[in-house]
């Protein structure tokens, strides 16, 4: 008996000691409301923040987010019209080499450290330093120099008349800096204590877990409206959605597909939706016989039904496109039409082109419930050309690894554009990106006249004609099947007002309320 | 016991050891370019290639492992790849938590699985024992995720009565807790309510009854402790279930811990995460296992360690 008690005692006393011993979580704002204005949460169910210094980010829920902290010269609205952000107007020169921005006079960052143009310069120096490794650095290589004019004043010069200058500016990746703070905090600190002039400034960040922001009483635009802001993982999709029903979050950031029933019928609770600029596709790998030939690749167009595949595939969340951009990206084309379903007459090309049916094809895909949807429809609705498509499925990591190395025929990829502009969208069709960007292998020195050709078309109008015929190149040589612009899914609670979404995703909480 | 006890623990030293190794080889056979991962798709291909460097991943595999345990026996378990973060201070956040709740999930399991086991045992064909059963066929056969879910929907989404993830307060414990418990229960129940039944029919009870011992000393001072050999070996067993149980509840109930931490490691390819977490949970595991067996001599005086 006294063993056995001991036994319990013991037993007791370590869980008591478990229990109290280290600190643990912390508690994330749970209610409690302040006086005036209230707390936010948010969640969010794709992969974790990890870096959030704009310069160095290379996820896009990364730049969504830092939209809260850090802001750019340039903001593109809803409609994907750049409009004045920390630049107040600008100015292109006639030689179409020089941009000049005046900015906004009498912006502070979160350190107190005034926003002048020596701001904006070791902002661009940052990200072209070696030393800073930024992943963005490479979309700069048309940039000539950054100069400061005066004070509140300076100029882009750019190698050749670059039109998506504006859209460029908007980037996330390009938003400008504390120079005090990042020189004095280091890669390492800046990584998760990025300073910037926007409404909120962050409180704690760590890797993976919570973000927190405090709102920035010093802005110089309208007052947050929030006292703090709290974004936080929840990578399991059921976890997000009772958060969600339960009120421990207020809002979650791209709701998961798989959850969109759950919600249906739920009061409290409101689903909203708009385009983003990314794209759904599926791309051949140009290289391998027989989807060398264009002739098969186009009747392998012909013979997937896109229209279906948004539907069921993806519940009719994305905008149905068959070029590789969709509509809310500038340069789109509705005059370009995608291939119409035709499973016999593809059957009849694909024979004409001197293919022997059945054709043999494997489709690389990645783990996740909505490319495995996707697969399943296109490998019956290939059956019906004669086409027997195996999927090959693979973890992400493996799947980049394979498909940056060509050794796949068809595979699946998303494309996100952070600035919602064609220009973008080309760099996964230009030669110089080949195994980069450029999954398809597709090299063409058309295409790469015509590309260089509409990125020196500074005139909207003329510009626009160089891109529809890049367009057309590329609906004639069939790289790709575009399948839908995604749609940004925002599951929010009622008592949240006003949220907007912007096609870029980022977190322009401006309007927003919670009563 | 003590000479017993200290070369148990230097035995585990090799298997750590061999453990290190094979989890070192497994992250490296499986396809996958960790520096791409982290690096970024629209990533340079020089800058991935520094990264790779940088990652000591370009040298070849007995240099890399040599590299590793260099530093480990520095005490330095190396940066995440994902996170640039040094795994110490990632893994330092981490292990608290699930000890915490893998501790107290053992705990009432052992209290409350026990307790029921012994019931079930003495009342054996009775109410409590047919309750004691259901109890544990269904702790066993339901998957920890379901009776996770299940836990959400009713409890925190329909009567909000718990959180429905976290650990930021003593309420958000009880879910996971509950979650994680079921199985271990059942299982000690099970083997409890068998070991009493045998130990019940001995001789000595009915001598202990004879001599006119009030029956709760008869059951709990001379039954129940010979009873416990089997369930202390079941209770073992349990602590490998816990082990995988805290990655599911960890997931489930959105809680940061060690098992969400390696799987996390594994998908992103995150060598030095799943070998620092791997080294912890083995080590952890040896050493609940030997204090099992430690135990045995404890139970039952007649046991001796060589």
């Amino acid at each position: 008996m006294r063993r056995i008690t001991a036994l319990i005692a013991a037993l007791l006393t370590l869980a008591l000691l478990a229990s109290c011993g280290g600190s643990g979580q912390s508690a994330p704002g749970t209610g409690g409301a302040g006086p005036t204005r209230p707390e936010l949460n948010v969640g969010y169910t794709v992969v974790p923040l990890l870096n959030i210094d704009p310069a160095k980010s290379s996820s896009m829920t990364e730049s969504n987010f830092e939209a809260l902290v850090v802001e750019t010269l340039v903001k593109v609205d809803q409609k994907g019209q750049p409009q004045p952000l920390l630049a107040d107007s600008w100015k292109l020169s006639d030689d179409q080499l020089t941009w000049t921005f005046n900015l906004h006079k009498g912006i502070k960052f979160q350190d107190g450290t005034p926003f002048n143009a020596d701001a904006v310069k070791y902002t661009f120096d940052r990200i072209l330093d070696k030393a800073t490794a930024a992943p963005f650095a490479n979309n700069l290589a048309f940039l000539e120099s950054v100069t400061v004019k005066d004070e509140n004043t300076v100029a882009f010069k750019t190698k050749k008349p670059y039109a998506p200058m504006l859209s460029m500016l908007s980037s996330g990746a390009l938003a400008i800096v504390s120079p005090t703070a990042a020189k004095e905090q280091g890669l390492d600190k800046f990584s998760t204590h990025p300073v910037g002039t926007g409404p909120y400034k962050v409180e704690s960040f760590v890797p993976k877990q919570p973000l927190v922001v405090l709102a920035n009483d010093e802005y110089w635009g309208t007052k947050p409206s929030f006292t703090k802001i709290t974004v936080k993982s929840i990578p399991e999709e059921s976890a997000a959605t009772a958060a969600l029903l339960n009120g421990e979050v207020d809002m979650i950031w791209r709701m998961p597909l798989s959850q969109v029933d759950a919600l249906k019928g739920q009061a409290q609770v409101q689903l909203l939706h708009d385009p983003a600029y990314t794209i759904e596709y599926i791309g051949f790998n140009v290289t391998k016989a027989p989807l060398d030939k264009k002739e098969v690749r186009q009747a392998i167009a012909q013979a997937v039904d896109v229209k279906q595949i948004v539907q069921d595939g993806m519940f009719g969340y994305g905008t149905l496109t068959t070029g590789p951009i969709g509509p809310t990206v500038w340069g789109f084309d509705p005059n370009i039409k995608g291939y119409d379903y035709n499973p016999e007459q593809a059957k009849q090309k694909l024979q004409a082109a001197g293919v022997t049916l059945p054709l043999k094809l494997t489709y690389l895909i990645w783990a996740d419930a909505e490319k495995e949807r996707v697969a399943q429809i296109l490998q019956d609705q290939l059956k019906k050309a004669g086409i027997e498509l195996t999927i090959d499925k693979r973890d992400f990591g493996t799947f980049l690894k394979e498909a940056a190395a060509g050794n796949d025929q068809l595979f699946t990829l998303t494309w996100a554009n952070s600035t919602g502009d064609v220009d973008f969208n080309f760099l996964s069709f230009d030669s110089g990106t080949v195994g980069r960007t450029n999954f398809a292998f597709y090299k063409s020195e058309k295409f790469d006249q015509l590309n260089a050709q509409q990125r020196a078309t500074v005139d909207v109008k003329a510009r626009q004609q160089v891109v529809s015929q890049a367009l057309q190149l590329l609906k004639d040589d069939a790289p790709w099947i575009g399948l839908a612009t995604q749609e940004w899914l925002v599951a929010v609670r009622k008592n949240v007002q006003n949220f907007k979404i912007y096609p870029s995703g980022n977190f322009y909480l401006e309007g927003v309320t919670k009563s | 016991m003590y000479r017993y006890a200290l070369l148990r623990i230097l035995g585990t030293v090799p298997g750590l050891l061999a453990l290190t190794l094979v989890v070192f080889l497994l992250m490296h056979l499986v396809p996958g370019d960790p520096a791409r991962l982290a690096a970024g798709m629209e990533a340079s291909d020089e800058a991935v290639a520094a990264l790779r460097h940088k990652m000591y991943l370009d040298r070849p595999l007995p240099d890399q492992f040599a590299h590793y345990l260099g530093n480990l026996a520095h005490g330095d378990l190396g940066g995440s790849f994902a996170t640039n973060q040094p795994v110490a201070q990632e893994l330092a956040r981490r292990w608290p938590v699930t000890l915490r709740l893998a501790l107290l999930a053992l705990v009432l399991a052992c209290l409350l699985g026990i307790l029921l086991g012994v019931v079930a045992a003495v009342r054996r064909g009775g109410l409590l024992d047919a309750f004691a059963s259901v109890i544990a066929v269904a702790g066993i056969s339901m998957p920890v995720f379901w009776l996770g879910l299940l836990l959400i929907y009713y409890l925190s989404v329909r009567l909000h009565w718990f959180p429905s993830q976290g650990l930021a307060s003593w309420q958000g414990y009880v879910l996971p807790t509950v979650t994680l418990v079921a199985y271990p229960l059942a299982l000690i129940a099970r083997m409890t309510r068998a070991g009493m039944l045998e130990v019940l029919g001995q001789d000595y009870v009915r001598t202990a009854r004879a001599k006119g011992l009030p029956e709760r000393l008869v059951i709990y001072r001379h039954a129940l402790r010979n009873a416990m050999i089997p369930t202390a070996t079941v209770i073992g067993l349990s602590l490998g279930f816990l082990v995988g149980g805290t990655v599911m509840t960890e997931s489930v109930f959105n809680i940061d811990g060690l098992g969400r931490w390696i799987v996390d490691g594994v998908l992103a390819r995150d060598v030095p995460v799943v070998q620092a977490g791997a080294v912890v949970v083995g080590a952890g595991f040896l050493i609940a296992n030997l204090l099992v067996d430690l135990s045995y001599g404890w139970l039952d005086p007649r046991i001796r360690y060589q």
